[in-house]
């Protein structure tokens, strides 16, 4: 009944996609809401009296009170469908979006591989993978990657430095520096423009996965 | 035969020279009248006979006839019967007699002084012989007085009538099917010859009807039907052999008096007129009363003995049944020989008691159970129990439903899902209408009823395979009707990254409790 729901940061241009969850706990949270919203009150009655005197004489009337509640009428209204939708949007929609539309689970990426370069940028259902996002991603991950041969390699520069292992030193300096210089194919491809391309999208993962080796 | 000279004689030899007609007397004892009747058989007394001579035949068989002479020639004489043609019909009843043919002593005379001047009276014969001075040896007729009047007359008076063979009543028509209401004596109106005195209606099938029956049987019968001896329609039966009396109606006995003393009515409908002043038992205790229904006309059963109590003790597991709209009781239904085992009844008030303690009492104001505290004045089926009231009990389906909300509750939200793909699959929820897959490693989780503040508890568990990693979670944001969550890692125990492999191996179980 329910699809799923694709909306759009302005500021950052992703893509958050919303699935419904239970549309049945939606549609009995509805009604017990509407049912709260009839409720009668009760209603106090006498049920019985009897008439005393107290001390000086002066009769008074004592009486048994009870609480009589009204038959309780529930808004038994049915709950429809565009109810159960108009709840589920309202829940879910956060604010400051302005459009959102509903997608199927074939318009979804198979894989969550890109899944921060998700964009929503044509006519169809569809969702995007930018190429763009996509090697920023990437960048990132082989960068993460990089930097933790990095680490090593500051560690063995020191071990070789105390050893004065000059030759070692020296091939060390050069694989550092390819580390260093890792990303610039990466950086280098271009992808302004590009979507869904998965040649590019393959390249992007190529370089992602390069290779780092610090062996000496 | 033939004619005997000497048993013709002349009657009227002697006579006074007044009486000129000649009578003859001729008796045979061989021929018959018949014989004597046939034509010239008087010819040998051509000679003597003149026209219209008078014989008086007596023949051998019994009969008698006058004749007189027709016709006479010289060869033969003709008789025939006597007829108004002789011209000396008429003759003083002093001259007239008739004698004996034996002893011409013994005479007959007709007296008819009494008759008034100027009239004639006739004596009619019966068509048959008959002997006035003994009428009973008569065996095959009947005497038929039509017309007149009896009175004065005594049956029996010195003998009794031995044999009645039948007596046509009064009014009586000539067959049964008359119309009249007749009444017969006969003793064979159903060809049995067993009733002595049978009174008949002129229909034998459409009016009442009597019968005694000999003393063999002893019947006496009043039916349509009586010599059945069956409980016929409108039928009393008193019947010595089975020594009672009956009535019935429509082939069924109403009512029997049987020799034992009993009397048996099946219905006893005294309708109209007053039945008062019956007392049973007044001498001695009415010990039982077998009566299939009681209808009473008045409205108390009550008794004479102060304080006494009255019992209907039915049969064996015989029931009482009262089958009445209303029943009415004073104040108390006890149990029998446990009396502080009751209900009692009140103004506007029950109360179901044992051991004389209160268990269940009802009043206006509502059902009390054990005689103190909280009454209950009603049933709710609120699943919500919006009413909050403290006299009202709860259905069982409306507690069911609102523990199971308020362990939703408790729970307040919960979700477990699994990255198996580019899309989560969701196993199980609590309050949670959607999950928005907002980035890598981060999911915002919207609830179905927001939670009163944001100050609820988060729990995280996560599932993986990969050992060296710390994973935590980092709430981006908070609201009351969703949480943003960010799934992270302590990377070779440094740096805390983003969770970028939820694609194929995470799965998450996040709870807020209050």
């Amino acid at each position: 009944m329910l699809n799923k729901l694709v909306y759009t940061d302005k500021n950052t241009g992703s893509v958050s996609v919303v699935y419904p969850v239970d549309p049945e706990k939606i549609r009995e949270s509805i009604r017990r809401e509407r049912a709260k919203e009839v409720l009668q009150p009760a209603v106090e009655k006498v049920v019985e009296y009897e008439i005393k005197a107290d001390e000086d004489g002066n009769e008074f009337r004592q009486e048994i009170v009870v609480q009589e509640y009204q038959p309780v009428v529930y808004n038994t209204d049915p709950v429809t469908d565009e109810d159960v939708i108009a709840r589920y949007i309202s829940d879910s929609i956060p604010e400051g979006i302005d459009s959102y539309r509903e997608v199927e689970s074939e318009d979804i990426p198979a894989s969550r591989e890109f899944r921060n370069a998700w964009v929503d940028v044509d006519e169809t259902t569809k969702v995007n993978v930018c190429c763009c996002k996509a090697k920023e991603v990437a960048l990132g991950e082989l960068r993460r990657k990089r930097n933790k041969e990095l680490d090593k390699s500051d560690r063995i520069l020191m071990s070789l430095l105390d050893r004065e292992e000059n030759e070692k030193l020296a091939e060390l300096r050069i694989k550092r520096q390819k580390l260093r210089d890792s990303t610039e194919k990466l950086k280098a491809l271009e992808t302004t423009g590009l979507f869904d391309d998965e040649e590019m999208l393959q390249k992007i993962r190529d370089e992602r996965e390069q290779e780092l080796d610090i062996t000496v | 035969m033939a004619f005997e000279l000497t048993n013709f004689n002349n009657v009227t030899s002697g006579q006074s020279s007044d009486f000129e007609a000649k009578i003859w007397a001729y008796a045979s004892d061989t021929d018959t009248l018949e014989t004597v009747s046939t034509a010239g058989y008087f010819n040998q007394m051509k000679h003597a006979l003149a026209a219209d001579n008078l014989i008086y035949i007596s023949a051998s068989d019994g009969r008698a006839i006058y004749y007189v002479t027709s016709a006479l020639s010289a060869d033969s004489v003709t008789i025939a019967e006597l007829s108004e043609s002789p011209s000396h019909s008429e003759f003083s009843d002093s001259n007239f007699r008739i004698y004996d043919n034996g002893d011409n002593t013994k005479k007959i005379a007709f007296e008819a002084s009494s008759i008034s001047t100027g009239t004639t009276r006739t004596l009619t014969m019966p068509d048959f012989d008959i002997t006035l001075a003994n009428m009973a040896a008569q065996s095959s007729s009947s005497v038929n007085i039509d017309g007149g009047t009896i009175d004065g007359v005594t049956i029996g008076a010195s003998n009794k009538i031995t044999s009645l063979t039948s007596f046509w009543g009064l009014f009586e028509s000539d067959t049964d099917s008359g119309s009249f209401a007749p009444i017969r004596v006969t003793n064979n109106i159903d060809n049995t010859a067993t009733s002595a005195i049978y009174v008949l209606s002129g229909s034998s099938t459409s009016y009442a009807n009597i019968s005694f029956e000999n003393d063999t049987s002893s019947i006496f019968d009043i039916g349509v039907n009586p010599s059945s001896h069956a409980e016929a329609d409108n039928s009393f039966i008193w019947n010595y052999a089975n020594q009672d009396i009956r009535f019935g109606t429509n082939n069924t006995v109403r009512a029997v008096l049987s020799g034992a003393g009993t009397f048996q009515i099946t219905t006893v409908d005294i309708n109209g007129g007053t039945v008062d002043g019956i007392t049973l038992g007044t001498n001695s205790a009415v010990t039982e009363a077998q009566i299939d229904n009681i209808n009473i006309n008045g409205n108390t059963i009550s008794s004479t003995d102060t304080d006494g109590t009255i019992g209907i003790t039915p049969d064996g597991s015989g029931q009482i049944h009262l089958n009445s709209d209303t029943v009415t009781f004073h104040q108390d239904i006890s149990h029998s020989g446990d009396t502080d085992n009751k209900i009692s009844f009140g103004a506007d008030t029950q109360n179901y008691l044992t051991s004389g303690s209160s268990r269940l009492d009802i009043s206006d104001s509502g059902v009390r159970l054990g005689g103190a505290n909280t009454r209950v004045t009603t049933v709710l089926d609120e699943d919500d129990m919006a009413s909050d009231s403290n006299t009202s009990l709860i259905t069982q389906q409306s507690l069911k439903s609102f523990v199971e909300t308020e362990a939703d509750t408790i729970l307040k939200a919960g979700l477990t899902w699994d990255w198996g793909s580019g899309t989560p699959d969701i196993k199980k929820s609590a309050n949670v209408s959607s999950l928005t897959d907002t980035a890598t490693g981060k999911v915002t989780v919207n609830f179905t009823s927001s939670f009163a503040d944001k100050q609820y508890f988060v729990g995280l568990g996560v599932g993986g395979n990969v050992s060296d990693q710390l994973r935590c979670i980092e709430t981006d944001t908070r609201q009351t009707g969703s949480i943003t969550i960010t799934f992270k890692y302590v990377e070779d125990g440094a740096n805390v990254v983003v969770n970028t492999a939820d694609t194929t191996r995470d799965q998450a179980l996040i709870v807020f409790t209050n």
